[in-house]
Protein backbone atom coordinates (compact mmCIF):
# COMPACT_ATOMS: atom_id res chain seq x y z
CA UNK A 1 0.00 0.00 0.00
CA UNK A 2 1.14 3.22 -0.60
CA UNK A 3 1.85 5.45 2.28
CA UNK A 4 -1.53 7.91 2.44
CA UNK A 5 0.37 10.63 3.86
CA UNK A 6 2.61 10.74 1.28
CA UNK A 7 -0.17 10.50 -1.95
CA UNK A 8 -2.05 13.59 -2.55
CA UNK A 9 -5.53 14.02 -0.74
CA UNK A 10 -4.44 10.07 1.00
CA UNK A 11 -4.61 11.07 4.38
CA UNK A 12 -8.13 11.38 3.83
CA UNK A 13 -8.32 7.45 4.42
CA UNK A 14 -6.61 7.84 7.63
CA UNK A 15 -9.34 10.20 8.62
CA UNK A 16 -12.21 7.72 7.33
CA UNK A 17 -10.73 5.12 9.47
CA UNK A 18 -10.73 6.92 12.51
CA UNK A 19 -14.33 7.70 11.94
CA UNK A 20 -14.67 4.27 10.80
CA UNK A 21 -16.55 4.46 7.36
CA UNK A 22 -13.53 2.64 5.88
CA UNK A 23 -14.61 -0.03 3.64
CA UNK A 24 -13.45 -3.53 5.45
CA UNK A 25 -10.98 -4.46 3.05
CA UNK A 26 -9.36 -0.89 2.69
CA UNK A 27 -9.13 -0.74 6.51
CA UNK A 28 -7.48 -4.48 6.55
CA UNK A 29 -4.90 -3.00 4.11
CA UNK A 30 -4.51 0.70 6.31
CA UNK A 31 -4.27 -1.64 9.26
CA UNK A 32 -1.27 -3.53 7.71
CA UNK A 33 0.49 -0.47 6.86
CA UNK A 34 0.03 1.28 10.16
CA UNK A 35 2.41 -1.75 11.54
CA UNK A 36 4.96 -0.93 9.32
CA UNK A 37 4.76 3.06 9.29
CA UNK A 38 5.31 5.38 12.24
CA UNK A 39 4.32 8.55 10.44
CA UNK A 40 0.73 7.46 9.77
CA UNK A 41 1.06 5.92 13.21
CA UNK A 42 1.24 9.00 14.63
CA UNK A 43 -1.52 10.59 12.60
CA UNK A 44 -3.55 7.82 13.54
CA UNK A 45 -3.29 8.24 16.97
CA UNK A 46 -3.71 11.93 16.78
CA UNK A 47 -6.62 11.65 15.34
CA UNK A 48 -8.20 9.19 17.27
CA UNK A 49 -7.51 11.39 20.56
CA UNK A 50 -9.33 14.31 18.62
CA UNK A 51 -12.00 11.63 17.83
CA UNK A 52 -12.60 10.09 21.49
CA UNK A 53 -12.12 14.14 22.77
CA UNK A 54 -15.19 14.91 20.68
CA UNK A 55 -17.22 12.40 22.16
CA UNK A 56 -16.91 13.47 25.36
CA UNK A 57 -19.26 16.23 24.20
CA UNK A 58 -22.96 15.65 24.71
CA UNK A 59 -26.08 18.01 24.87
CA UNK A 60 -28.27 18.44 27.49
CA UNK A 61 -32.03 17.66 26.34
CA UNK A 62 -34.56 19.75 24.93
CA UNK A 63 -36.69 21.72 26.95
CA UNK A 64 -40.34 19.92 27.77
CA UNK A 65 -41.80 23.49 26.01
CA UNK A 66 -40.47 22.66 22.61
CA UNK A 67 -43.46 21.07 20.87
CA UNK A 68 -46.20 23.36 22.55
CA UNK A 69 -44.57 26.42 21.75
CA UNK A 70 -43.67 25.32 17.98
CA UNK A 71 -47.53 24.34 17.92
CA UNK A 72 -48.62 27.72 18.67
CA UNK A 73 -46.40 29.84 16.31
CA UNK A 74 -47.76 27.14 13.78
CA UNK A 75 -51.00 27.82 15.06
CA UNK A 76 -50.31 31.36 15.08
CA UNK A 77 -48.97 30.78 11.43
CA UNK A 78 -52.05 29.47 9.93
CA UNK A 79 -54.18 32.67 11.83
CA UNK A 80 -51.98 35.06 9.72
CA UNK A 81 -53.81 37.36 7.83
CA UNK A 82 -53.44 37.39 3.70
CA UNK A 83 -51.51 40.23 3.81
CA UNK A 84 -49.19 39.66 6.72
CA UNK A 85 -47.98 36.78 5.19
CA UNK A 86 -47.37 38.32 1.78
CA UNK A 87 -45.74 41.42 3.41
CA UNK A 88 -42.96 38.40 5.14
CA UNK A 89 -43.06 36.33 8.21
CA UNK A 90 -43.32 37.32 11.80
CA UNK A 91 -40.31 37.57 13.66
CA UNK A 92 -36.75 38.55 12.22
CA UNK A 93 -36.97 37.12 9.57
CA UNK A 94 -37.10 38.83 5.93
CA UNK A 95 -39.94 37.33 3.82
CA UNK A 96 -38.96 37.17 -0.15
CA UNK A 97 -42.00 38.94 -1.26
CA UNK A 98 -41.59 41.70 1.20
CA UNK A 99 -39.68 43.94 -1.60
CA UNK A 100 -42.13 42.49 -4.19
CA UNK A 101 -45.04 43.76 -2.09
CA UNK A 102 -43.28 47.29 -2.01
CA UNK A 103 -42.36 47.59 -5.54
CA UNK A 104 -46.12 46.40 -6.29
CA UNK A 105 -47.39 49.30 -3.97
CA UNK A 106 -44.62 51.75 -5.61
CA UNK A 107 -46.40 50.49 -8.98
CA UNK A 108 -50.11 51.05 -7.58
CA UNK A 109 -49.32 54.24 -6.33
CA UNK A 110 -47.90 55.35 -9.74
CA UNK A 111 -50.27 53.70 -11.91
CA UNK A 112 -53.18 56.02 -9.45
CA UNK A 113 -51.25 59.11 -9.85
CA UNK A 114 -51.28 58.71 -14.03
CA UNK A 115 -55.02 57.62 -13.57
CA UNK A 116 -56.20 61.07 -11.46
CA UNK A 117 -53.65 63.25 -13.59
CA UNK A 118 -53.29 61.86 -16.55
CA UNK A 119 -56.71 63.14 -18.53
CA UNK A 120 -55.86 66.74 -16.89
CA UNK A 121 -52.42 67.54 -18.77
CA UNK A 122 -53.98 65.18 -21.84
CA UNK A 123 -56.41 68.38 -22.42
CA UNK A 124 -54.33 71.38 -21.51
CA UNK A 125 -51.88 72.90 -23.62
CA UNK A 126 -48.05 72.41 -24.54
CA UNK A 127 -48.98 68.79 -23.77
CA UNK A 128 -45.06 67.85 -24.48
CA UNK A 129 -43.77 70.02 -21.90
CA UNK A 130 -46.32 69.51 -19.21
CA UNK A 131 -46.38 65.57 -19.28
CA UNK A 132 -42.13 65.66 -18.71
CA UNK A 133 -42.77 68.18 -15.67
CA UNK A 134 -45.49 65.98 -14.23
CA UNK A 135 -43.76 62.45 -14.79
CA UNK A 136 -40.67 63.81 -13.54
CA UNK A 137 -43.19 65.32 -10.31
CA UNK A 138 -44.43 61.28 -10.32
CA UNK A 139 -40.96 59.97 -10.14
CA UNK A 140 -40.09 61.94 -7.15
CA UNK A 141 -43.12 61.58 -5.58
CA UNK A 142 -42.85 58.03 -6.37
CA UNK A 143 -39.77 57.99 -4.99
CA UNK A 144 -40.72 59.58 -1.71
CA UNK A 145 -43.16 56.72 -1.31
CA UNK A 146 -40.82 54.57 -1.79
CA UNK A 147 -38.12 55.84 1.24
CA UNK A 148 -41.73 56.00 3.42
CA UNK A 149 -42.67 52.21 2.35
CA UNK A 150 -38.93 51.37 3.31
CA UNK A 151 -39.34 53.39 6.70
CA UNK A 152 -42.59 51.59 7.40
CA UNK A 153 -41.41 48.24 6.84
CA UNK A 154 -37.87 48.92 9.05
CA UNK A 155 -40.19 49.92 11.88
CA UNK A 156 -42.18 47.01 11.50
CA UNK A 157 -39.26 44.86 11.20
CA UNK A 158 -38.04 46.29 14.72
CA UNK A 159 -41.21 46.27 16.27
CA UNK A 160 -41.65 42.53 15.46
CA UNK B 1 -50.01 13.73 -3.99
CA UNK B 2 -47.74 10.63 -2.96
CA UNK B 3 -49.19 7.59 -3.58
CA UNK B 4 -51.79 8.26 -5.99
CA UNK B 5 -55.02 7.33 -4.22
CA UNK B 6 -54.51 6.04 -1.03
CA UNK B 7 -51.88 6.07 1.57
CA UNK B 8 -47.92 3.83 1.37
CA UNK B 9 -47.62 1.52 2.52
CA UNK B 10 -45.12 2.74 5.25
CA UNK B 11 -47.39 6.09 5.77
CA UNK B 12 -50.82 3.71 6.53
CA UNK B 13 -48.23 1.06 9.28
CA UNK B 14 -46.71 5.02 10.39
CA UNK B 15 -50.12 7.06 10.61
CA UNK B 16 -51.95 3.78 12.22
CA UNK B 17 -48.96 3.86 15.15
CA UNK B 18 -49.90 7.85 15.88
CA UNK B 19 -52.17 5.88 18.57
CA UNK B 20 -49.71 3.90 20.04
CA UNK B 21 -47.65 6.62 20.77
CA UNK B 22 -45.28 8.99 18.18
CA UNK B 23 -41.79 8.18 19.37
CA UNK B 24 -42.50 4.66 19.57
CA UNK B 25 -43.90 4.37 15.93
CA UNK B 26 -41.41 6.15 14.39
CA UNK B 27 -38.76 3.90 16.38
CA UNK B 28 -40.63 0.58 15.51
CA UNK B 29 -41.16 1.31 12.22
CA UNK B 30 -39.28 3.41 10.71
CA UNK B 31 -36.27 1.04 11.68
CA UNK B 32 -33.21 1.49 9.30
CA UNK B 33 -32.24 4.99 8.33
CA UNK B 34 -32.09 4.04 4.33
CA UNK B 35 -36.31 3.38 4.52
CA UNK B 36 -36.59 6.40 6.88
CA UNK B 37 -35.38 9.02 4.68
CA UNK B 38 -38.01 8.16 1.73
CA UNK B 39 -40.38 7.82 4.46
CA UNK B 40 -39.47 11.40 5.68
CA UNK B 41 -40.14 12.85 2.58
CA UNK B 42 -43.37 11.62 2.27
CA UNK B 43 -44.12 12.85 5.17
CA UNK B 44 -43.52 15.92 4.30
CA UNK B 45 -45.37 15.52 0.76
CA UNK B 46 -48.41 14.68 3.61
CA UNK B 47 -47.98 17.76 4.86
CA UNK B 48 -48.02 19.27 1.74
CA UNK B 49 -51.23 18.14 0.90
CA UNK B 50 -52.58 19.44 3.97
CA UNK B 51 -52.99 16.07 6.37
CA UNK B 52 -54.63 16.05 9.90
CA UNK B 53 -50.99 17.46 11.46
CA UNK B 54 -49.72 13.70 11.96
CA UNK B 55 -47.10 13.41 9.48
CA UNK B 56 -45.93 16.93 10.80
CA UNK B 57 -45.89 15.78 14.05
CA UNK B 58 -43.75 12.70 13.28
CA UNK B 59 -41.34 14.56 11.26
CA UNK B 60 -40.80 16.77 14.38
CA UNK B 61 -40.62 14.03 16.66
CA UNK B 62 -37.66 12.34 14.55
CA UNK B 63 -35.58 15.04 13.89
CA UNK B 64 -35.99 17.26 16.92
CA UNK B 65 -33.06 16.06 18.61
CA UNK B 66 -30.81 15.99 15.46
CA UNK B 67 -31.46 19.13 14.99
CA UNK B 68 -31.30 21.23 18.50
CA UNK B 69 -28.02 19.05 19.03
CA UNK B 70 -26.44 20.15 16.03
CA UNK B 71 -27.54 23.73 16.54
CA UNK B 72 -26.33 23.56 20.02
CA UNK B 73 -23.08 22.59 19.14
CA UNK B 74 -22.73 25.29 16.91
CA UNK B 75 -23.98 28.35 18.86
CA UNK B 76 -23.03 26.74 22.06
CA UNK B 77 -26.34 28.02 23.82
CA UNK B 78 -29.10 25.95 24.52
CA UNK B 79 -31.55 28.98 24.86
CA UNK B 80 -30.47 30.08 21.45
CA UNK B 81 -30.15 26.59 19.86
CA UNK B 82 -33.92 26.36 21.06
CA UNK B 83 -34.84 29.56 19.49
CA UNK B 84 -33.26 28.80 15.94
CA UNK B 85 -34.54 24.78 16.38
CA UNK B 86 -38.29 26.91 16.80
CA UNK B 87 -37.55 28.84 13.15
CA UNK B 88 -36.04 25.55 11.72
CA UNK B 89 -39.07 23.75 11.92
CA UNK B 90 -41.36 26.87 11.39
CA UNK B 91 -39.58 27.30 8.21
CA UNK B 92 -40.26 23.59 7.17
CA UNK B 93 -43.84 23.98 8.23
CA UNK B 94 -44.04 27.12 5.83
CA UNK B 95 -42.68 26.08 3.06
CA UNK B 96 -44.70 22.89 2.95
CA UNK B 97 -46.54 24.35 -0.32
CA UNK B 98 -43.58 24.75 -2.12
CA UNK B 99 -41.99 21.61 -0.96
CA UNK B 100 -40.13 19.31 -3.91
CA UNK B 101 -38.80 16.10 -2.64
CA UNK B 102 -35.02 17.00 -4.89
CA UNK B 103 -33.18 16.08 -1.91
CA UNK B 104 -33.68 13.92 0.90
CA UNK B 105 -35.44 15.18 3.69
CA UNK B 106 -32.90 15.40 6.38
CA UNK B 107 -30.47 16.72 4.30
CA UNK B 108 -32.91 19.79 3.56
CA UNK B 109 -33.60 20.23 7.06
CA UNK B 110 -29.91 20.50 7.76
CA UNK B 111 -29.43 23.14 5.08
CA UNK B 112 -32.33 24.90 6.99
CA UNK B 113 -30.60 24.57 10.40
CA UNK B 114 -26.64 25.58 8.75
CA UNK B 115 -27.88 28.95 7.26
CA UNK B 116 -29.93 29.70 10.10
CA UNK B 117 -27.09 29.19 12.65
CA UNK B 118 -23.93 30.48 10.09
CA UNK B 119 -26.79 33.85 10.01
CA UNK B 120 -26.31 34.01 13.66
CA UNK B 121 -22.82 33.64 14.40
CA UNK B 122 -22.26 36.15 11.44
CA UNK B 123 -24.26 38.54 13.10
CA UNK B 124 -22.27 38.96 16.13
CA UNK B 125 -25.20 38.23 18.54
CA UNK B 126 -23.24 35.20 20.16
CA UNK B 127 -20.55 37.88 21.77
CA UNK B 128 -23.24 39.02 23.92
CA UNK B 129 -25.51 35.57 24.60
CA UNK B 130 -23.60 32.56 24.38
CA UNK B 131 -23.43 30.71 27.30
CA UNK B 132 -19.48 30.69 29.43
CA UNK B 133 -17.81 27.21 28.62
CA UNK B 134 -18.84 25.98 32.12
CA UNK B 135 -22.26 26.94 31.77
CA UNK B 136 -24.00 24.10 31.32
CA UNK B 137 -22.22 22.19 34.25
CA UNK B 138 -24.98 22.15 36.48
CA UNK B 139 -27.19 19.44 33.66
CA UNK B 140 -24.53 18.35 31.21
CA UNK B 141 -21.15 16.38 32.90
CA UNK B 142 -23.11 14.90 35.54
CA UNK B 143 -25.36 13.07 33.23
CA UNK B 144 -22.64 12.35 30.79
CA UNK B 145 -20.27 10.60 33.08
CA UNK B 146 -21.11 7.04 33.23
CA UNK B 147 -20.02 6.23 36.47
CA UNK B 148 -23.43 7.17 37.96
CA UNK B 149 -21.52 8.61 40.98
CA UNK B 150 -18.26 10.24 39.95
CA UNK B 151 -15.55 12.04 42.30
CA UNK B 152 -15.51 15.39 42.37
CA UNK B 153 -11.95 14.71 40.62
CA UNK B 154 -13.40 12.97 38.16
CA UNK B 155 -16.02 15.50 37.09
CA UNK B 156 -13.65 18.26 37.75
CA UNK B 157 -11.12 16.58 34.92
CA UNK B 158 -14.56 15.76 32.63
CA UNK B 159 -15.56 19.80 32.91
CA UNK B 160 -11.84 20.46 32.04
CA UNK B 161 -11.70 18.15 29.10
CA UNK B 162 -15.00 19.46 28.05
CA UNK B 163 -14.11 23.03 27.93
CA UNK B 164 -11.13 22.36 25.49
CA UNK B 165 -13.26 20.47 23.57
CA UNK B 166 -15.99 23.27 23.35
CA UNK B 167 -13.16 25.61 22.90
CA UNK B 168 -11.17 23.89 20.06
CA UNK B 169 -15.26 24.06 18.24
CA UNK B 170 -15.61 27.37 18.86
CA UNK B 171 -12.29 28.85 17.64
CA UNK B 172 -13.10 26.94 14.39
CA UNK B 173 -14.29 29.06 11.27
CA UNK B 174 -18.24 28.66 11.05
CA UNK B 175 -18.25 26.69 8.02
CA UNK B 176 -15.54 23.97 9.06
CA UNK B 177 -17.55 23.98 12.49
CA UNK B 178 -20.59 23.19 11.00
CA UNK B 179 -18.92 20.33 8.48
CA UNK B 180 -17.21 18.76 11.21
CA UNK B 181 -20.44 18.45 13.57
CA UNK B 182 -22.33 16.83 10.94
CA UNK B 183 -19.53 14.80 10.02
CA UNK B 184 -18.62 13.95 13.50
CA UNK B 185 -22.23 13.94 15.64
CA UNK B 186 -24.51 13.57 12.95
CA UNK B 187 -23.08 10.62 10.76
CA UNK B 188 -23.83 12.16 7.89
CA UNK B 189 -21.86 11.40 4.85
CA UNK B 190 -19.75 13.44 2.36
CA UNK B 191 -22.45 13.88 -0.23
CA UNK B 192 -25.07 15.24 2.47
CA UNK B 193 -22.79 17.51 3.47
CA UNK B 194 -21.41 18.83 0.78
CA UNK B 195 -25.06 19.76 -0.43
CA UNK B 196 -25.97 21.09 3.16
CA UNK B 197 -22.97 23.70 3.14
CA UNK B 198 -23.37 24.17 -0.93
CA UNK B 199 -19.92 23.14 -1.97
CA UNK B 200 -18.12 19.94 -4.06
CA UNK B 201 -17.13 16.96 -1.90
CA UNK B 202 -14.12 17.53 -2.89
CA UNK B 203 -13.70 20.92 -1.00
CA UNK B 204 -15.77 19.69 1.46
CA UNK B 205 -12.85 17.07 2.03
CA UNK B 206 -10.64 20.03 1.79
CA UNK B 207 -12.92 21.61 4.27
CA UNK B 208 -13.46 18.76 7.07
CA UNK B 209 -9.36 17.89 6.43
CA UNK B 210 -8.42 21.19 7.58
CA UNK B 211 -10.47 21.11 10.22
CA UNK B 212 -9.49 18.32 12.31
CA UNK B 213 -5.86 19.24 11.40
CA UNK B 214 -6.37 22.52 13.33
CA UNK B 215 -7.78 19.77 15.96
CA UNK B 216 -5.50 17.96 16.19
CA UNK B 217 -3.28 20.83 17.34
CA UNK B 218 -5.59 21.63 20.02
CA UNK B 219 -6.85 18.52 21.41
CA UNK B 220 -4.37 16.00 20.63
CA UNK B 221 -3.00 15.99 23.99
CA UNK B 222 -6.27 14.69 25.68
CA UNK B 223 -5.17 11.21 24.45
Amino acid sequence: MVCPIEEHGGAQVLLDYCARRLAPAAGAALEHHLQECARCRAFFRRQSAVWEALETWEVPPAAGEFDRRLYERVAAEGRRSWWARLAGPAGRDRGVLRPAFALASVTLILAGAFLLEGPRHLAGGNPSYQAQTEVAEQVERALEDLEMLRELDRVASESM
Amino acid sequence: MPGGAGLPACLLTLRNSVKLSVAAGVEQIMGGASAALDCDSELMLWVKAGDDGSSFALLLEKHRTGVIRFLYRMVQNQAIAEELGQEVFLRVFRSRATYEPTAKFRTWLFRIATHLALNWLRDGRNERLQEPLAGDAADGPAREISDSRPSVEQRLVYQVRLDEVRRAVAALPDKQRAAVLMHKYEAMDYAQIARVLGCSESALKSLLFRAYETLRGRLAHLA
